[in-house]
C-alpha cells in the first residue's frame, strides 16, 4: 500500500515535470505575414468567372526553373544508341545511323543531340532539306543553352550554304552570333 | 498376189470383223480413250494449277505493333510489362527456363525473352530481371553477363492484311504453326505424308482392310493431299468417279508443288467448324474461333483438339459434344505418345487438361480493326492491293498495345457513365487518337464505342465542327506580332457584331452569355471567351488564320469567314491531332505515322517511313501558346482533369464545344502523349455536353491508365520569363500579390515596374520569409 502510494506520487511528479517542461518549450506561433496563399479551389460545378487578375502566383515553381536543361544527362539507353549511331556515321552507314537515331528519339525526345546527329546523317546523304529541319529542331530543343544553340545555328548556316542559300546562311550566322 | 475383188468382197461380206481390222479398231478405241483420258488429265491439271497458284501466293502480310523497349527510366509499370508479355503468349513459370517464360514477384519481373530478327539487327533471346518503381522501369539486369542498356521485346502481331475474298480466314504460314500441331496432324491423318506421291497405297490398303472387316465404309485412307483436293475442288459426293478424280488430282498436285506448300495450303483450307451460316476454314481461324488465341501460342492439348476436329468438326464439336471431343483429343495425344513425338509425361499432363474452349467465339486475327484500317490507308498510298498479297510482308507499325488497350477502355468506360445521365442515352459515340508527343507516331486509335467492331471509323472519317478547338491557332497568329500582342495584352471581351454580305450581322455570344470586359490574352484563351477571340482574330485577319492552318498542314475545306475564328470548320479527329502535334512539338509539324517499316519475308527492307519534321511555326510563338494552354488546364475550362489526376502534374490542352453541344472535344498533351477525344452523336443531334463534361472525361480517363509525366516545355531562345502584374501591365516581383511568372518574346515584355513593397526588403530576409511561407 505504501509502495503504491509512493509509486503514484512519483508518477504524478513525473507527469507534472513533463508538463511543465513542455510548457516552457511551447512558443506562440509567429504571426504569419500577409503573403498570398494558394487560391481556394473553385467550385468544380461552375466554370469560374475570373477576376481580371489572379490573386496568387502560380502554385508551381516557374517553368524555366523546372524544365529539363538542354544538357540533361541522357539515360544509358539513349547514350548507347547515340554512340552506336556515331559509329554507323563514321563507317558511312547513314541509313543505319538514322534508324538508330530514330530509336534514340523515341527514348529521349527532348535531347538536342539526337536531332543534331540526325541532321548530320541527312547531310551526309546530301538531303539538305531534312538536314536543315533537324538542325532547326535541335536548336529549338537547345532552349536557353546559348552555346548549344549557337552550334546549331552554325550547322544550319553550313547546310544552307551547301545548298546554295547564301542569304539564309547569313541570317543563320547572325542568330549564332546573337547569343 | 492381191486377192480378187470378188473374193475380198465376198470375204468381207461374210466376215465383217476380220482379226486385223478388229484389232485396229480396238487400237483406235484404245487410242481415243487414251487421248480422252490424257485430255481430261490436262484439263484437271490446268484447273488445279490456276486455282492453286491463286491460293498459294495469298499469304497475308503480317502487321506488327511496335516492339516494347526495356531500359532503365522507361515509362513502364510492372503491370504494363506483365500485360504485354501475356499478350505475347509468354508463360508464367516459377523459374523462367526457356524463351517465352516469365515470373512476376511484386515489383520485379524475371523473364526470358524470345528474341527477334529486326531489319536493323538481331535481338537475341535473353534472361533478364526488371525492377519497377511506381511509374517507371528503374533497373534492368541480366542473369548472365553484362546487362544490356536497351532490350527490345519481339513485336506483337496485331493482324494481317488479306485479299478481299479471304477476309474470313486467318491465314498462317507453315512456320507459324506449332511443331506439335504438325506432328499431331501427320500422325493422326496421314502418317506417310512426307513420302507418298499424293496417294498412299498403304493407306488405301489399310482402309480397305478395315472396311472389309467392318463390312462397310469406315476408314478414309485419304492422304492430306487428297483431303486438300476434296476441300478445294470437289463436292462431298463420295462416289467412285470422284475418288478417281481426287486421286489423279492429288498426284498432279504433288507433281507440281512441294510437300511444305501442300501442307501449308492444307492448314489454311481444312474445314474445322461451323457458326450459323459461316464456315470455319483453316487452323488459324479455328484457333481464334475455339480458343480466342493465335495459332502460334497454342499448347499441346489445344493443338490436339484442333487436329481431332479434322475427322468431323460437327460430330466432334467441343461445344455441343464435349465428351466426344475430349475422347478424340486424347486419342490424338495418345497417337503422338505412341509415335514417340511427345514424352509419356507430357501426354499425361495434356490429357488431364480441360478442353479450354471459349464460350464466345472470336472470328478475327485483327484485334484492332480501327488502327489496322489506318495502316491500310497509309499502305495504299505506296502499295497496290495485289502487292500486299505477296507472301509474308512484315509491316511494322507504331501501335502501342498498352496505350490502345487503355484508350479502348477509357472510351467505353466514359460513354457508359455518360449514358447514365438522363439526356444522353445510348446514342453517344466517341473517337480517340493518341500519338507520341514528339514523335508524331500514332500509338492508339479508337473509332467508336465498340472497338472490336470494324465499322465507321470516326477517328478517321467523322468530319465534325471543331468549335473552340481552333482558338489556339487564332492566338498563334496574333502572338506572331509581339509588338501588339503578348500573353498579358488586355483584350476586349464585349459584344461584337460583324456585318455580313447578306445583310444580317453575325453577333456571337460567350458560352456563359456574359461579357467579361477587359481580360488578359492568356485568360481569354484559358476561359475560351468568344467575344475577345473574335475581336482579336478580326484585328489579325481571318486570312491569317487560314494560311496558318495551311502552314500547319491542314488540307481540308476552310471558309474564310469570321465564324472560322470560332471553329466553323469541319475536321476529323486525326486532322485535329496533326494540328495539335505542332503545338506539342515546339512548332514542328510531322506527318502522323502508323508504319515504321515494311519488310519482305526474307527480311529485306522494302520501305522505310522515317521521322520527318518541318518547322511550321516559330518555337517562340508556340511556347507562348503552350503557356496559355497550360492555363486552360490549371485554371480554365479544363480544370476538371484534376478531379482525377494529381495537381502536381501540368498538362496543356483545349476544350471545344459546338452549338447546342453537338460536338464535345478535348485536345491535350502530357510529357509523353498527345490525345484528341471527341464525343457526339452520329445523327448530329445535341448531346448537351461541353468539351469539359464529355471529351475531357474520356481524355482524363485515358491518362489515369498510363504512366504520366508533366508537360514541361523547353524554353526556347529569345524567350524571357518575367514576374508581371497583369492588372497594371507592368513588371512586378516574385511574391507580390497578383504577380504572375510569364513568358515573353524578348523585347515585348513590359518595361514599367510596379512596386508592391516587397522589393525594398533585403534579399536575405525575403528568402527567409519565402522559405517559411
Amino acid at each position: 500500500m505504501g509502495y503504491l502510494r509512493a509509486k503514484s506520487v512519483r508518477q504524478g511528479l513525473l507527469l507534472l515535470s513533463v508538463t511543465w517542461l513542455s510548457a516552457c518549450a511551447w512558443q506562440p506561433p509567429v504571426e504569419p505575414a500577409p503573403w498570398p496563399r494558394q487560391p481556394p479551389t473553385s467550385d468544380p460545378g461552375r466554370m469560374p468567372v475570373p477576376e481580371a487578375v489572379r490573386s496568387a502566383p502560380q502554385p508551381l515553381p516557374a517553368p524555366s526553373q523546372r524544365q529539363a536543361p538542354a544538357r540533361m544527362p541522357l539515360s544509358n539507353a539513349a547514350q548507347s544508341l547515340l554512340a552506336s549511331a556515331e559509329q554507323h556515321l563514321d563507317a558511312g552507314d547513314n541509313a543505319a545511323a538514322i534508324v538508330t537515331l530514330e530509336r534514340a528519339q523515341r527514348i529521349a525526345p527532348n535531347a538536342p543531340q539526337v536531332y543534331y546527329q540526325l541532321s548530320l546523317a541527312y547531310l551526309a546523304q546530301q538531303d539538305y532539306l531534312r538536314a536543315e529541319q533537324f538542325a532547326l529542331k535541335g536548336v529549338a530543343k537547345s532552349g536557353q543553352d546559348a552555346a548549344l544553340s549557337a552550334m546549331g545555328w552554325r550547322q544550319v548556316a553550313a547546310i544552307r550554304r551547301a545548298r546554295g542559300d547564301q542569304a539564309g546562311a547569313e541570317s543563320a550566322m547572325e542568330k549564332a552570333k546573337y547569343q | 498376189m492381191s486377192p480378187s475383188p470378188k473374193s475380198r468382197t465376198t470375204r468381207s461380206r461374210k466376215n465383217p470383223a476380220q482379226p486385223s481390222r478388229g484389232w485396229s479398231l480396238k487400237l483406235r478405241l484404245a487410242f481415243t480413250g487414251l487421248v480422252l483420258v490424257l485430255g481430261w488429265i490436262i484439263y484437271l491439271d490446268a484447273n488445279l494449277t490456276s486455282n492453286f497458284k491463286h491460293l498459294r501466293w495469298e499469304l497475308p502480310s503480317r502487321v506488327y505493333a511496335r516492339p516494347l523497349e526495356l531500359y532503365a527510366g522507361a515509362p513502364l509499370t510492372a503491370e504494363g510489362l506483365a500485360w504485354e508479355l501475356s499478350q505475347l503468349g509468354y508463360t508464367q513459370r516459377a523459374t523462367p527456363v526457356r524463351p517465352g517464360d516469365f515470373h512476376r514477384r511484386g515489383n520485379q519481373i524475371q523473364l526470358y525473352t524470345r528474341g527477334f530478327n529486326f531489319a536493323d539487327g538481331v535481338e537475341p533471346a535473353r534472361q533478364l530481371m526488371a525492377t519497377f518503381e511506381p511509374k517507371q522501369l528503374s533497373g534492368l539486369s541480366s542473369v548472365a553477363g553484362q546487362p544490356p542498356a536497351l532490350v527490345r521485346l519481339e513485336p506483337l502481331q496485331i493482324g494481317g492484311i488479306y485479299p478481299s475474298h479471304n477476309e474470313d480466314r486467318v491465314l498462317v504460314a507453315l512456320d507459324q504453326a506449332p511443331r506439335q500441331l504438325i506432328d499431331a496432324l501427320l500422325t493422326t491423318e496421314d502418317r506417310n505424308f512426307r513420302s507418298h506421291w499424293g496417294v498412299s497405297l498403304m493407306a488405301i490398303g489399310r482402309a480397305l482392310w478395315a472396311d472389309v472387316r467392318a463390312g462397310g465404309l469406315v476408314q478414309g485412307g485419304s492422304t492430306l493431299t487428297q483431303q486438300l483436293i476434296k476441300n478445294l475442288y470437289l463436292s462431298s459426293d463420295r462416289n467412285f468417279f470422284r475418288k478417281i478424280n481426287e486421286a489423279v488430282m492429288a498426284l498432279l498436285l504433288e507433281a507440281h508443288y512441294s510437300k511444305d506448300t501442300i501442307l501449308e495450303a492444307y492448314l489454311n483450307e481444312v474445314y474445322l467448324g461451323q457458326s450459323g451460316s459461316r464456315a470455319i476454314h483453316g487452323f488459324g481461324l479455328a484457333s481464334q474461333f475455339y480458343f480466342g488465341q493465335s495459332l502460334e501460342n497454342l499448347e499441346l492439348q489445344q493443338s490436339a483438339l484442333l487436329v481431332a476436329l479434322v475427322k468431323g468438326p460437327t460430330f466432334y464439336d467441343p461445344r455441343r459434344h464435349p465428351q466426344r471431343a475430349l475422347e478424340r483429343r486424347n486419342l490424338v495425344i495418345d497417337l503422338l505418345a505412341t509415335a514417340g513425338l511427345i514424352s509419356p509425361d507430357e501426354a499425361v499432363k495434356a490429357r488431364g487438361k480441360p478442353l479450354g474452349v471459349i464460350e464466345k467465339p472470336s472470328f478475327s486475327g485483327n484485334r484492332y480493326p480501327a488502327y489496322v484500317d489506318l495502316v491500310r490507308r497509309h499502305l495504299s498510298r505506296d502499295y497496290r492491293d495485289e502487292d500486299l498479297r505477296s507472301e509474308g510482308l512484315r509491316i511494322f507499325t507504331t501501335l502501342d498495345p498498352q496505350v490502345q488497350h487503355a484508350a479502348e477502355q477509357s472510351v467505353s468506360d466514359t460513354l457508359n457513365r455518360l449514358a447514365g445521365t438522363p439526356s444522353q442515352g445510348k446514342s453517344l459515340e466517341s473517337a480517340l487518337v493518341v500519338t507520341g508527343r514528339e514523335s508524331g507516331e500514332v500509338l492508339a486509335l479508337v473509332g467508336g464505342r465498340d472497338a472490336r467492331f470494324a465499322g465507321f471509323n470516326r477517328a478517321l472519317d467523322a468530319r465534325r465542327q471543331v468549335g473552340s478547338l481552333i482558338k489556339p491557332f487564332v492566338y498563334l497568329g496574333a502572338l506572331q506580332h509581339p509588338e501588339t500582342y503578348n500573353l498579358m495584352t488586355p483584350l476586349d471581351d464585349s459584344p461584337v457584331s460583324v456585318p455580313q454580305p447578306q445583310g444580317k450581322a453575325w453577333a456571337p455570344q460567350n458560352y456563359d452569355h456574359q461579357n467579361h470586359g477587359q481580360v488578359p490574352l492568356y485568360a481569354a484563351l484559358a476561359h475560351s471567351y468568344n467575344l475577345a477571340t473574335v475581336r482579336m482574330g478580326l484585328d489579325v485577319g481571318v486570312d491569317v488564320l487560314v494560311s496558318q492552318l495551311r502552314d500547319l498542314g491542314f488540307e481540308g475545306e476552310l471558309n474564310a469567314f469570321p465564324s472560322l475564328l470560332l471553329g466553323s470548320a469541319g475536321m476529323t479527329p486525326i486532322e485535329v491531332t496533326a494540328l495539335y502535334q505542332v503545338l506539342a512539338a515546339s512548332g514542328f509539324a510531322s506527318q502522323l505515322r502508323t508504319i515504321r517499316e515494311v519488310d519482305a519475308a526474307d527480311g529485306q527492307v522494302l520501305s522505310r517511313y522515317p521521322l520527318d519534321v518541318r518547322q511550321a511555326a516559330s518555337p517562340q510563338t508556340v511556347h507562348l501558346v503552350d503557356y496559355a494552354l497550360q492555363q486552360v488546364v490549371r485554371e480554365g475550362t479544363a480544370q476538371r482533369v484534376y478531379d482525377q489526376l494529381p495537381y502536381s502534374l501540368t498538362f496543356a490542352g483545349k476544350t471545344g464545344t459546338t452549338d447546342d453541344g453537338r460536338d464535345s472535344w478535348f485536345a491535350g498533351f502530357t510529357g509523353d502523349y498527345l490525345a484528341v477525344a471527341w464525343v457526339g452523336r452520329d445523327d448530329n443531334q445535341s448531346t448537351r455536353l461541353t468539351g469539359a463534361s464529355g471529351a475531357l472525361k474520356v481524355w482524363t480517363n485515358l491518362m489515369t491508365r498510363l504512366p504520366l509525366s508533366s508537360f514541361e516545355a523547353v524554353v526556347p531562345e529569345h524567350i524571357v520569363y518575367r514576374w508581371v502584374d497583369v492588372g497594371s501591365q507592368s513588371l512586378s516581383a516574385e511574391g507580390c500579390p497578383g504577380a504572375r511568372y510569364m513568358p515573353f518574346i524578348e523585347g515585348s515584355e513590359p518595361t514599367r515596374e510596379v512596386d508592391c513593397g516587397l522589393q525594398k526588403i533585403p534579399g536575405q530576409v525575403k528568402n527567409w520569409l519565402q522559405r517559411w511561407f
